[in-house]
């Protein structure tokens, strides 16, 4: 089945920044919705592949082409990637309070928290982008963001939170939170946000959307404002960004 | 909008204090619990949907449907109101006003409710901010008449009453409570007025019925207070309503009934001695079962009025008058039980029959 038109504009213009092709596959066996692996070195493509028959296909592979569209939207000289080294997940345990669990469990859990950390601020600038320019795609990143707001909401049960130690829990709490509120302002339902606040996230989430708002939307600014959600959230020193491989 | 069901799920022990007001910060135990409650459950009004929050043990839990977001907080309280939820509607309406404070549905809807419950300052109080804003609101000015008449302020009452009626004659309900109150203060022409013309107005409404019934009967105008009180039986026959129109009825029954025969009618004291007669030497069940038999009949109405042979029973056989039953019923309670009260005095007739049938 074809991908919808927009998402297809999306391919054309990473392909436009870029200079390389999207070789769009799907992919039955694939874990998540939707994946894309950055044409590096000498690669001739960037390959996204995507699980058939998930609901709000279109928008999960155009928000993985966002990022692409920011990265190569920078002189090539700005272009970075967010990576960790093990002396920086060391730091990222201590600060997240990771030090008395096994240690591959706790590089895995700072990875994750790292990721969603790039994943969560650039994000909003994606989706944002997406909803002004993509109408075709809104009722599906609609779906999209319920399905994520109800998945984020299952991790306050207590069952879930006893297993984490709390500063990694707070980080965690406060980019969802975060998220909720964003997304409760832009949907006129504030009520997945009231969760957060109840147990006392909003005035970090806060802190994290006012970045937002403050950091120019460019995307040569968004090592900036990952870099401002990582102070906020304890994260600094347990990442940096390298110059993104691509000639 | 899908009607998606949501359902979080927190450590109560993982709220944060800070969210309630100072003076709940150091509550304990269920007094926590009902602070967290509240508080949650306002959150979710002010978010634009409600929720229901429950905070049971050492849990919070929180559940809402996405199509909560299609009303309004004020159309939300009013269904609360509907669904018989007085204490969310009216949390809900507050909430309305505290957002809105001219709205004027909420404003109507809250002090209706708190009018209903008692709670008549507060509710006169905010129908008259209502009507200062919307002095042609009708329906305002009728609850503020039924706030006053419950605060037994019948002349303030009166007013606003009449003031309803000026601005929607056509209002069946400023008719009728225009027409109660009257008749309890005492004009009672007036009262009857309009009540007659409510009854035109609703002639569904048995309440406006009765209300007219009442009154007629108060006025001694029987006859067309039967007929009242027929026509809430008709609308209403099993309901508190009906009985208290079944009761008027006997009452009419027995004025009209005793107006027409003296201090003891001759044909109610033949129909009692006949009854004795008839239940001399019969065994209990057997009386009982006659005069049960009769009551069950007397529960659509004996017309005692009429002379006509009308009615049958299954336990004897023949054709009877309403009178005639009634009699027969009231010397078979006496015989079974006479502390009961069958709300029709024939003592005068049934102690005659009595010493009549004693003499042999």
């Amino acid at each position: 089945m074809p991908l919808h038109p927009d998402t297809q504009q999306l391919i054309k213009k990473v392909e436009e920044l870029s200079g390389r092709m999207v070789h769009v596959t799907e992919d039955p066996d694939l874990k998540v919705m939707a994946t894309i692996s950055t044409a590096l070195g000498s690669a001739p493509a960037h390959f996204l592949r995507y699980r058939p028959g998930t609901r709000a296909v279109d928008y999960l592979v155009a928000y993985q082409l966002g990022f692409l569209v920011r990265l190569f939207s920078c002189p090539a000289d700005e272009r970075y990637e967010v990576s960790t080294s093990p002396a920086e997940q060391e730091t990222g345990m201590g600060a997240m309070g990771l030090n008395d669990l096994p240690p591959d469990f706790a590089r895995s859990m700072i990875d994750q928290i790292v990721i969603q950390l790039r994943t969560y601020s650039v994000g909003f600038r994606v989706d944002q982008w997406i909803r002004d320019n993509c109408p075709g795609l809104r009722e599906q990143q609609e779906h999209a963001v319920q399905s994520q707001l109800a998945e984020n909401a299952q991790s306050l049960a207590p069952d879930v939170r006893k297993r984490f130690p709390k500063p990694l829990l707070d980080a965690n709490t406060a980019m969802n939170a975060a998220y909720a509120m964003a997304w409760g302002e832009i949907l006129g339902d504030r009520r997945p946000a009231i969760a957060f606040k109840a147990l006392g996230y909003t005035g970090k989430a806060t802190e994290l959307l006012a970045m937002l708002k403050d950091i120019p939307n460019t995307p040569s600014a968004d090592r900036t404002l990952i870099e401002g959600w990582a102070k906020a959230l304890g994260l600094g020193g347990s990442f940096h960004f390298q110059p993104h491989l691509f000639s | 909008m899908s009607d998606n069901p949501h359902e979080v799920l927190l450590a109560l022990e993982d709220f944060d204090r800070t969210q309630l007001p100072e003076s709940q910060r150091e509550l304990q135990g269920d007094e926590f619990r009902s602070a967290v409650q509240d508080h949650l459950a306002a959150e979710f009004l002010d978010g634009m949907g409600a929720a229901e929050v429950v905070v049971t043990g050492n849990r919070i839990i929180i559940r809402w449907t996405d199509s909560a977001l299609t009303k309004s907080v004020t159309e939300r309280g009013i269904d609360y109101l509907k669904a018989g939820d007085y204490g969310k509607g009216i949390a809900t309406l507050r909430l309305a006003i505290q957002r809105d404070p001219p709205d004027a549905a909420a404003l109507f809807n809250l002090a209706m409710a708190l009018s209903d419950r008692g709670d008549l300052d507060e509710s006169v109080e905010l129908l008259e901010r209502l009507l200062k804003d919307h002095p042609s609101h009708a329906h305002g000015w009728v609850a503020l008449g039924v706030a006053h008449a419950r605060q037994n302020n019948d002349a303030a009452a009166i007013e606003a009453l009449r003031m309803a009626v000026r601005l929607n004659p056509q209002d069946g309900y400023s008719h009728k409570n225009l027409g109660a109150i009257l008749s309890k203060s005492g004009d009672r022409t007036q009262g009857i007025k309009h009540l007659r013309r409510a009854t035109e107005l609703l002639p569904s409404d048995p309440a406006t019925w009765l209300n007219l019934g009442l009154t007629l009967e108060d006025a001694d105008e029987l006859d067309e207070a039967d007929e009242a009180y027929l026509q809430v039986l008709s609308i209403d026959p099993t309901g508190q309503l009906g009985q208290r129109a079944e009761k008027g009825r006997s009452q009419i029954a027995e004025k009209t009934f005793r107006a027409r025969g003296g201090d003891v009618r001759p044909d109610a004291f033949s129909y009692c001695l006949g009854a004795l007669q008839r239940f001399e030497g019969m065994a209990k069940p057997e009386i009982q079962k006659i005069s049960f038999e009769i009551a069950m009949l007397g529960t659509r109405g004996l017309d005692v009025n009429d002379p006509e042979q009308k009615y049958k029973l299954n336990s004897i056989p023949g054709k009877f008058s309403g009178l005639h039953l009634l009699c027969i019923e009231y010397v078979g309670f006496q015989l079974i039980d006479p502390s009961i009260d069958l709300g029709f005095d024939l003592s005068a007739e049934y102690a005659e029959a009595l010493r009549m049938h004693k003499k042999g």
